[in-house]
């Protein structure tokens, strides 16, 4: 009994020791270090940041963060993260504080982990950032070396992503059947501009829900499974369009659209901002892009057949083109002996081959404001190209209709000038405004 | 083995991979081409030569920043990061063609005095030829002529 009374005194003194050991403990001076200022997670996962002080203070540092994503391009939505700050010592036990953008450094530590929760969801996006600035709420007993600096968060998303640092953001869509929806199915590479976070963000829909409509134009076995965008007006590159199924024969067709061409005025060396599809010169490239596939169908327009295999129609290489397909006909009329008088092609990029020249000849009849002239042997070519297009009533049928869908210019400047470059049978221009001319030029022959 | 041999046989070895670079370096099949086509759209088309000194010939046809012919020498650092990408290229074991029925997409043609391939960018083309387009594009973009 003796024994467990002295025992008990032993322990009540050196507690007491403790005690007053810690309330002597003072020290107000101290450096402020972070261990990495380049930080990142996968979305869903939290974001850590881990801080040191040189030496442990005897009166706790409070630190407040800013969150900032201005002059960050791929920058990351509010909705993608929480703005909500977790502290721990030891890495298990976590807390928060009242005022969750502030964490605590407490008194008689070193070191202090903080964790920023992401959201997992499942939007396909890429790799985002933002910024975030961890600064001491100021305390004039303290005597702080901060050494902290700007840290430069991202947050990875969890979605399908090949490629995610070649540049070039690729957006990629799956078509329902009947063109009554689509789900974004991937978005491959990485932000390199604010035009491609404000597409993933938003501007992504219009051209599709526009799609969707110009693809419910197509004959019904004819589909379009899959739509791509890319938002890079300096590539140049306007559209794109291929039979995903290869050599199978089989009407599934994926087209991809640079909707830079919609959301920036390419026309101009500064090239801003314009309203979608301002100037019409997308809506001239998907016209051409729709062209394809309305030429190079196996719908109406092509049979499927192996190389090698007979075929006494103009070929190409999705197949064997049909009698009566627009590009035998094209052929028939424009390769078998082309016409000389110039204007020979709607565009430059018309002369590329038959395929190029026919989806180039549909978007160029498709944005015509005026009434096309009748044309003769004696007109140019460009011009017996476009009535080519206009006598074929499906596609003469097309026009009004893409037009309640899109707006639609010349994606060249000077296009407009074909009609104009018409020329009699002496081959002399006659301006397509001098009707008169036009006239007895036709008079003559 | 003494110190001295061990000390030599590193140094021939270094020797012989510092020659053996240089010979495969002298055996790229210079002069190179590469062309670059229309697409739907505003793509830069333009004709380049390279030669082994490192000297281009260029010649701007539609949406470069120069058009017309141009010649423009390559720093030794352009020339050899080209030249790295380049080796790795062995045209006469490309195929000729690697276009896929994409309609509108841009073609390109490398062409050497041997051989020659002509692609349109997608995935079934090799990296290789890929990474040596992007750079040269880079190179004239530096030299303002795209």
């Amino acid at each position: 009994m003796k024994k467990l009374f002295i025992v008990t005194i032993f322990i009540t003194v050196f507690a007491i020791g403790c005690n007053k050991d810690d309330d002597d403990f003072m020290n107000l001076k101290s450096t402020l270090k972070i261990e990495n200022t380049i930080i990142g997670a996968l979305e869903g996962k939290y974001l850590y940041i881990n801080l040191s002080l040189s030496d442990e203070l005897s009166k706790d540092l409070i630190l407040k963060a800013d969150f900032s994503t201005e002059g960050v391009i791929a920058y990351i939505n509010d909705e993608d993260y929480k703005k909500e700050l977790e502290y721990s010592t030891d890495g298990k036990t976590w807390q928060k504080e009242t005022n969750t953008n502030q964490v605590k450094f407490k008194s008689r530590t070193s070191n202090l982990k903080i964790r920023i929760p992401t959201i997992d969801d499942d939007l396909p996006e890429t790799k985002e950032e933002f910024k975030l600035t961890l600064t001491p709420i100021a305390d004039t007993d303290l005597s702080l070396t901060n050494e902290l600096s700007e840290i430069k968060v991202s947050v990875v998303d969890n979605e399908v992503n090949k490629n995610p640092d070649e540049k070039g953001m690729l957006m990629e869509f799956a078509i329902a059947d009947g063109y009554t929806g689509y789900t974004v199915t991937a978005i491959q590479n990485q932000i390199s501009s604010s035009l491609e976070k404000e597409v993933i963000d938003e501007k992504y829909k219009r051209p599709v829900e526009d799609a969707l409509k110009a693809f419910k134009l197509l004959s019904p076995s004819v589909k379009v499974v899959k739509f791509t965008i890319l938002a890079d007006p300096s590539s140049g590159l306007g559209g794109y369009v291929y039979n995903t199924t290869g050599e199978k024969g089989v009407d599934e067709w994926l087209m991809g659209m640079n909707i830079g061409f919609a959301y920036v005025d390419v026309t101009t060396q500064e090239g801003g901002t314009i309203p979608f599809n301002d100037n019409g010169i997308y809506g001239n490239i998907f016209t051409h892009e729709l062209g394809h596939i309305i030429t190079l169908n196996f719908d109406k327009q092509i049979t499927f057949m192996k190389e090698g295999d007979a075929c006494n129609h103009y070929r190409n290489s999705e197949g064997c083109s049909k009698p009566n397909s627009y590009v035998n006909l094209f052929n028939t009329d424009f390769y078998v002996t082309p016409p000389t008088n110039e204007p020979t092609h709607v565009t430059g990029y018309a002369k590329t081959n038959l395929e190029e020249d026919i989806a180039e000849s549909f978007a160029h009849y498709v944005t015509q404001e005026t009434t096309i002239p009748v044309s003769t042997n004696a007109s140019s070519g460009a011009l017996q190209k476009l009535n080519f297009i206009k006598g074929k009533s499906e596609l003469d049928d097309l026009k009004s209709k893409i037009k309640t869908i899109y707006k639609l210019g010349y994606s060249d400047p000077g296009q407009q000038d074909i009609l104009a470059k018409q020329v009699d049978k002496n081959g002399k221009p006659i301006s397509c405004l001098n009707h008169k001319a036009i006239l007895k030029a036709l008079e003559k022959e | 083995m003494g110190r001295k041999n061990q000390m030599m046989i590193y140094g021939l070895l270094l020797i012989m991979l510092t020659n053996s670079c240089t010979s495969v370096q002298s055996v790229l099949p210079f002069p190179v081409s590469v062309s670059k086509e229309a697409c739907k759209g505003k793509c830069p088309v333009y004709k380049i030569i390279i030669l082994k000194s490192g000297e281009v010939d260029f010649e701007g046809v539609k949406n470069t920043k120069h058009t017309g012919r141009s010649k423009v020498l390559l720093s030794k650092k352009e020339f050899q990061e080209l030249k790295q990408v380049y080796k790795t290229i062995d045209l006469s074991k490309l195929k000729n063609s690697y276009d896929q029925r994409i309609y509108d997409l841009p073609q390109t043609v490398i062409k050497n005095s041997n051989n020659s391939v002509s692609f349109k960018r997608n995935q079934s083309v090799p990296i290789e030829l890929i990474k040596f387009v992007e750079l040269l594009d880079e190179i004239l973009k530096k030299n303002n002529l795209l």
